[in-house]
């Protein structure tokens, strides 16, 4: 089966367990109960309308707002939800869930919130009567006094009410520090008047104090009203009771089939993109594979050959190695492929390949490393390197003579009667320098030299 | 036909909603009337007028709440179903629906508990819930208008619900809330003086909102002290019966100003039998201000133009 089809396959599979994973999904019910979800909304719900109720006092406390009907409304819806809340909590029998939290602590903190919120609406208007108030009671005064003999004591009940009237969002202890020396100083002077003007400023002072009492009073409250301890509490309810849910949730039996479906999916997948990554390097090995071979011997081509010089050359410092090239070239193999036709060359050659691979894997040791290549033609090469500084020429030579008594040895069939030898060109390296086209251009030379000698023999290579 | 009602009612509803969150600025609020099923509110006054819902079927909530008097008594107390006179004044219900806080203390908070306290109190109808729909139940006409409404069955919740939205059907709009709606002819130069003389003596401080008052607590003698250690009685200490928390001792709840010139005598003890007698009270324990009479006067001629317009 090709393996299109194989891959194929696997899509289709994987495609299947898709659509399984995505209908469990639709019907896994995976959603919170209807009556636990009602409990979510209510809890949203008192929290929004506690908050518009702390945005509310605001508004009213710095007259931005001129009537409550806003703030009766907001506490009367909170009552309507605070009672459906405490009735929705027995319903699921949450009745104490913590020992901090139950649904009496969150009543009996409402209650107290509603009670707040009374004084401060009452609180409120007193302190707007007492600041109209205060202005009449000095007018009065005012009307009854000499200015002349009275004038400082004017003055001080004048201040002490343009103090009371001021705006003093940033300033109110200062200014009621000073109130309350101003009214000391008034004390003092009230001593000198007398009948209705000494009632009058007796009651002024009176007044003051109350006022004074009053925004005290309402100064407490303000940050009592909105940092308000309902809300920390249902703050924490919720908490609580999203964990309950979600703990009910997981233990469901629908909830771990449907996990198990999500974990075996997903192995199913990695495992499939395993398998295909493992694939895709084996193919790509072979094919680097192919590319540095000769495809008639099975040896390294002269590219991977070019390769491995150009790297055995860069190794020679670092690794502190020498080595040699021997080439090879076949001595009468063009006879043979006149007389016997291009299919006979072709055997030669892969024979002659067959027995170099077998002397390459004779003499491959740790510390030495051979590789054959077939450079094209009839011309091969093998690529020596050894681990010491100098080439140790004995096992060269006997590499050498191996190969030519390999060359020279009768081949088998129809190619009996073939006259067939090698001649070999060897340079050494570094000693016959470090460039690959030199050592190249010198192993040519001595294998020519070979060649003239009269073939079937080795030269190294000489300088001159 | 219904679904024209029903729309009708929650478009109403929004432009309530809508305009009332525009006139937060304004310490007194124009009122805005919205219908109400017709069936609902005729079953409701029914109810109302009916001596079956008192034990000894004498009398009914008309028996003290006359429609002719603003639905309030105008006698200083009426009489209980113990025979004995109740402690304080009747209120009026015409514009009750209006009201946050419902009894002289703001005791409750919800029309339906209220109901539930004045129909099982020995001392005002002495009765009991099974009692009154056993009696309904009995009679065809009352099964017949009972259906009628769109009620499913004669029990607590439905006999409550239509006498509320009875209640909540009476609101009638007044000169002043035309006034306020943009119609400047309707209030004569002495009452739109006193209007502002209302605001500019602090009146408004606590009898605001839609309801001239109704959303709030507070204490009866603010300036001065109203009640006299000796001679006061259980009655006037208001809220502190409920709460029994020393702070809200003399706290009532602040009453509705509407209607007002028709529902003689005022406070709790009908202490006051006039109107100027009532503001006068107002100014000295409440404002801590002697006023001149023509101020009074002015402000007896702007609360007169609360009165609601009956065709």
């Amino acid at each position: 089966m090709s393996k299109q089809i194989k891959h194929y396959i696997v899509l289709f599979v994987i495609f299947l367990l898709l659509s399984l994973l995505i209908w469990a999904n639709f019907n896994s019910q995976i959603n919170t109960l209807k009556s636990e979800s009602k409990l979510n909304l209510l809890l949203l719900e008192i929290h929004k309308q506690d908050y518009d109720m702390s945005q509310l006092i605001l508004k009213s406390h710095s007259n931005l707002n001129q009537n409550f009907d806003n703030l009766a409304n907001a506490q009367k819806n909170l009552t309507t939800q605070i009672n459906s809340l405490t009735l929705l909590l027995k319903q699921l029998k949450i009745k104490s869930i913590n020992n901090s939290i139950s649904s009496d602590n969150l009543y009996s903190l409402y209650q107290k919130r509603l009670t707040q919120i009374e004084k401060f609406k009452s609180l409120h208007a007193n302190i707007n009567n007492s600041l109209r108030y205060l202005p009449k009671l000095e007018q009065q005064i005012r009307s009854l006094l000499d200015h002349q003999t009275h004038s400082v004591l004017i003055q001080t009940i004048d201040n002490i009410v343009i103090n009371a009237l001021g705006l003093q969002i940033f300033t109110e202890v200062r200014m009621s520090k000073r109130t309350s020396a101003m009214v000391l100083n008034l004390e003092k002077m009230v001593i000198n008047t007398k009948g209705e003007t000494k009632k009058l400023i007796n009651s002024f002072i009176w007044h003051t104090r109350k006022y004074q009492n009053l925004k005290n009073d309402m100064n407490v409250l303000i940050p009592q009203l909105i940092n308000n301890p309902l809300a920390n509490e249902l703050d924490k309810l919720e908490k609580i009771i999203g964990g309950m849910q979600f703990k009910k949730i997981y233990k469901t039996k629908k909830m771990r089939f449907y996990i198990l479906i999500y974990a075996g999916l997903v192995s199913v997948i990695v495992i499939a993109f395993l398998i295909n990554r493992r694939y895709l390097l084996n193919k790509v090995m072979r094919h680097k594979k192919l590319s540095e071979r000769d495809q008639l011997t099975n040896l390294n081509n002269r590219r991977s050959f070019i390769f491995n010089l150009e790297l055995a050359l860069r190794n020679l410092e670092t690794y502190g190695s020498s080595g040699a090239l021997i080439f090879i070239d076949l001595d009468g193999f063009k006879e043979i492929n006149d007389t016997l036709g291009h299919q006979a060359g072709d055997e030669v050659l892969k024979f002659i390949a067959k027995r170099l691979s077998i002397i390459e894997k004779e003499f491959n040791t740790n510390t030495l490393e051979l590789n054959v290549a077939r450079l094209g033609g009839d011309e091969f090469v093998i690529l020596l390197e050894q681990k010491t500084t100098h080439s140790e020429l004995e096992i060269i030579l006997e590499i050498a003579q191996q190969v030519i008594a390999q060359c020279a040895a009768p081949l088998p069939g129809q190619l009996q009667n073939t006259d067939l030898s090698a001649s070999l060109g060897i340079s050494l390296f570094p000693q016959h320098g470090t460039d690959v086209t030199l050592l190249l251009n010198n192993a040519d030379k001595a294998m020519y030299h070979s060649k003239r000698k009269g073939k079937n023999c080795y030269t190294f290579y000489q300088d001159n | 036909m219904q679904t024209i009602t029903k729309t009708f009612i929650a478009l109403s509803i929004l432009l309530f909603e809508l305009s009332y969150m525009s006139h937060a600025n304004e310490p007194l609020l124009p009122l805005e009337l919205f219908e109400h099923t017709k069936t609902k509110i005729q079953l409701g006054e029914q109810l109302f007028n009916d001596v079956l819902l008192s034990k000894n079927k004498i009398f009914s909530c008309a028996s003290c709440h006359h429609k002719n008097t603003a639905y309030a008594d105008a006698k200083a107390f009426s009489l209980g179903a113990d025979g004995k006179i109740l402690p304080m004044n009747t209120p009026s219900l015409e514009y009750v629906g209006l009201n946050y806080y419902f009894t002289w203390t703001g005791k409750f908070s919800n029309l339906n508990k209220h109901l539930n306290m004045l129909i099982t109190n020995p001392k005002i109808m002495n009765n009991s819930w099974e009692t009154i729909i056993n009696r309904l139940t009995d009679i065809k006409k009352y099964q017949h208008l009972f259906t009628l409404s769109g009620y499913q069955n004669i029990d607590q919740q439905t006999i409550s619900d239509a006498l509320i939205t009875f209640l909540l059907s009476l609101p009638k709009l007044s000169r002043f809330d035309l006034y306020l709606k943009g119609d400047k002819n309707q209030l004569t130069s002495n009452e739109i003086k006193g209007y502002q003389l209302f605001k500019d003596y602090g009146c408004s401080s606590c009898h605001q909102g839609v309801n001239i008052g109704g959303n709030m607590r507070q204490k009866f003698g603010v300036i001065r002290p109203y009640f006299i250690e000796q001679e006061v009685q259980k009655r006037d200490y208001g809220y502190f019966n409920t709460s029994k928390n020393e702070v809200d001792k003399y706290f009532f709840r602040v009453p509705s100003l509407r209607n007002v010139s028709r529902t003689a005598p005022y406070f709790h003890d009908a202490s006051a039998n006039t109107l100027q007698k009532a503001i006068n009270v107002m100014f000295k324990y409440q404002l801590g201000i002697l006023p001149n009479d023509e101020d009074v006067q002015d402000i007896e001629a702007f609360l007169k133009s609360l009165d609601a317009i009956y065709e």
